[in-house]
């Protein structure tokens, strides 16, 4: 008897073998040279990301046969995906780098761990079993685990990391158990296959596939903090290190959610529109519950841990749009997840870059008055959170704008005047922040202590990348429309 | 397809019916003549020493974590064994890489001082 072996694409799997090597490596040199200058490693884990995105942006999508088993798809959507999880990845470095209070930790660990984490979620994004998403998210979810906590000795830390680790194994266990149903009533894990099985007999009506299905959607709603399954999030975000944090709200979204589409582009259309009703429920509280939670809120950590619940409840807009066939929710979908990316981890990076000189700076209270003691610094705040709240000239709105108008395309017609009335709560807590910076006096006598840490260069690269980004793509946002438009994919 | 399902549903039915029907039978004809020694928490045969709720290093917890790499090891490495001669050279092949892997957590591990009790 001899076994097939699928034919492996290394240049398809070259952006994945990148990172884990890179992880490995950064693990060991850490293990074996304990007392280098850790600017290094940092150097060495921004070059392997730069070059795991220069990877698969040049590895043009491939066909069907290249597929291996549905194991690993690499088209237009894969490496759109690739590309912002690189990017956010990038991005959490250079905050990371930055930070003063992680400063003291094992950095060979800390970067390795972001690494596979990584690896963990491109993985997850590029597939087409379902197993693979679950392997995808075990590996990205336990290195986020750990991260969350990474700061031993504080309590706030390990308040997180236990309450992320309790939740998301639980929500693990939804996911995998609705899997196992999914399998059980369809006798395929492969999305392709089960599409093919609903549309030749119809076992969509199983009460085991549709159970099954429920399952998974609460567990690819907890890991993008959907509601009712947000109730971890703002708790997390508050306690994992700020960098971590940024990591957190962007890199495992944009993961889960390409899943999730994956799920739906496959069974969507046949699953019935008992779908139709959850996705619509779970967008409207979704961002309902981020911006109202949001608006109470005095840490900033916190009010950004709501802000990005909200702008999961507009995604899920988009999603609930591909369910009913719509072609352009795909791309504003990616095209929204990008500006999201950017605009988000630029306002942790002001958080970071405000706590540089000590203290960390996350009471909403301690930005009055930045706008005068840190000019540069409160700008970019402005800029970010005027993007967040949807407003031109900023990436923000224009996504917001395609977003919706995908929605409304497809026969939606409350749920875009919903998510339009919920951008105008938003603007509120949004704006709050700006007025605090301009309009009131500095609290205390502004702290001056010291210089700058050590890490202010990564916090400025990553503020300018931010911004630039934000305004070009406020400003001219076709040509990357375009791109995610044409990001297309392979199952459909 | 729901009757692919009866061998498992049976398996399951005698497995949980043998174990109520032990413990019921013991319970209802079994007789009951309790000593102070046979009352003792059962260790292995050993007589107990202290009682079993005391706190314990978390050291051991770290030489638990240490094992799964030797696990997870095994758990791959027998199947794969098993069909050794049928998987021929690209079997072996690929399986290199993740030996690497498990060979580069072990070395970390000792690296970070994993493997010294003090």
């Amino acid at each position: 008897m001899t076994i097939p072996f699928p034919q492996i694409h290394w240049a398809y799997l070259l952006p994945v073998l990148l990172v884990v090597g890179g992880a490995v490596f950064v693990l060991m040199w850490d293990a074996f040279f304990p007392q280098r200058e850790r600017s290094f490693l940092v150097t060495l884990t921004l070059a392997v990301l730069a070059s795991a995105l220069g990877a698969s942006l040049a590895a043009q999508p491939g066909s069907e046969a290249a597929s291996m088993g549905g194991m690993y798809l690499y088209d237009g959507f894969t490496r759109f995906v690739f590309a912002l999880i690189l990017l956010s990845s990038f991005f959490s470095v250079l905050l990371s780098a930055a930070q003063r209070s992680l400063e003291e930790v094992p950095a060979g660990d800390y970067l390795g761990l972001i690494l596979f984490a990584t690896s963990g979620m491109m993985l997850m994004a590029a597939t087409r079993s379902l197993l693979m998403v679950f392997v995808g998210l075990e590996i990205f979810s336990l290195a986020l685990y750990v991260l969350a906590g990474f700061l031993r000795g504080q309590p706030e830390g390990n308040e997180a990391a236990l309450k992320y680790f309790l939740l998301g194994s639980f929500a693990s266990g939804f996911l995998l158990y609705g899997m196992a149903l999914i399998f059980g009533a369809t006798g395929s894990v492969d999305l392709m296959e089960i599409a093919q099985r609903l549309t030749t007999s119809p076992p969509s009506r199983s009460p085991a596939f549709l159970l099954g299905l429920g399952f998974v959607v609460v567990g690819l709603g907890f890991k993008v903090a959907a509601a009712p399954f947000y109730m971890w999030t703002p708790d997390v975000y508050e306690g994992s290190p700020t960098a971590v944090t940024a990591f957190m709200s962007v890199g495992p979204k944009v993961a889960a959610f390409a899943a999730f589409f994956r799920l739906l582009l496959a069974v969507g259309p046949r699953a019935g529109a008992e779908l139709d009703a959850i996705l619509w429920v779970m967008a409207v509280l979704t961002m309902t519950a981020g911006n109202v939670s949001a608006i109470w809120q005095s840490n900033i950590k916190r009010m950004l841990a709501y802000s990005s619940i909200a702008h999961a409840g507009y995604i899920l807009v988009a999603l609930a749009a591909v369910r009913r066939g719509s072609d352009l929710a795909t791309g504003s979908f990616l095209f929204y997840m990008l500006v999201y990316a950017l605009m988000n981890m630029g306002a942790f990076c002001v958080v970071v870059a405000a706590g540089a000189r000590g203290e960390e700076r996350t009471r909403i209270e301690d930005y009055a008055g930045l706008g005068y003691t840190r000019p540069a610094l409160a700008a970019a705040m402005a800029l970010f959170m005027v993007s967040l709240a949807g407003i031109p000239p900023t990436g923000g709105f224009v996504a917001k704008f395609y977003l919706f108008s995908a929605a409304v395309k497809v026969g939606f017609v409350w749920l875009p005047v919903i998510a339009v009335l919920n951008s105008v709560v938003s603007v509120s807590y949004y704006l709050r922040l700006v007025v605090l910076m301009y309009m009131r006096e500095p609290g205390e006598a502004p702290a001056r202590p010291g210089l700058l840490g050590p890490g202010w260069s990564y916090a400025l690269a990553a503020l300018v990348l931010a911004a630039a980004g934000v305004l070009n793509f406020g400003i001219f946002p076709s040509s990357f429309f375009e791109l995610a438009l044409r990001s297309t994919l392979l199952l459909n | 397809m729901p009757r692919e399902y009866v061998p498992i549903l049976t398996l399951l039915a005698l497995a949980g019916g043998f174990g109520l029907l032990t413990l019921a039978a013991t319970f209802l004809f079994g007789k009951r003549r309790p000593t102070a020694r046979k009352a003792a928490a059962y260790e292995c045969g050993i007589i107990p020493q202290t009682s079993a709720r005391g706190r314990f290093s978390v050291k051991f917890f770290l030489v638990a974590i240490l094992f799964i790499v030797f696990d997870v090891e095994t758990i791959f490495l027998y199947p794969w064994a098993v069909a050794f001669r049928d998987l021929g050279l690209y079997g072996f092949v690929v399986m290199l890489p993740f030996m690497g892997l498990l060979a580069a957590s072990l070395v970390y591990e000792w690296k970070r001082g994993a493997l010294e009790w003090d």
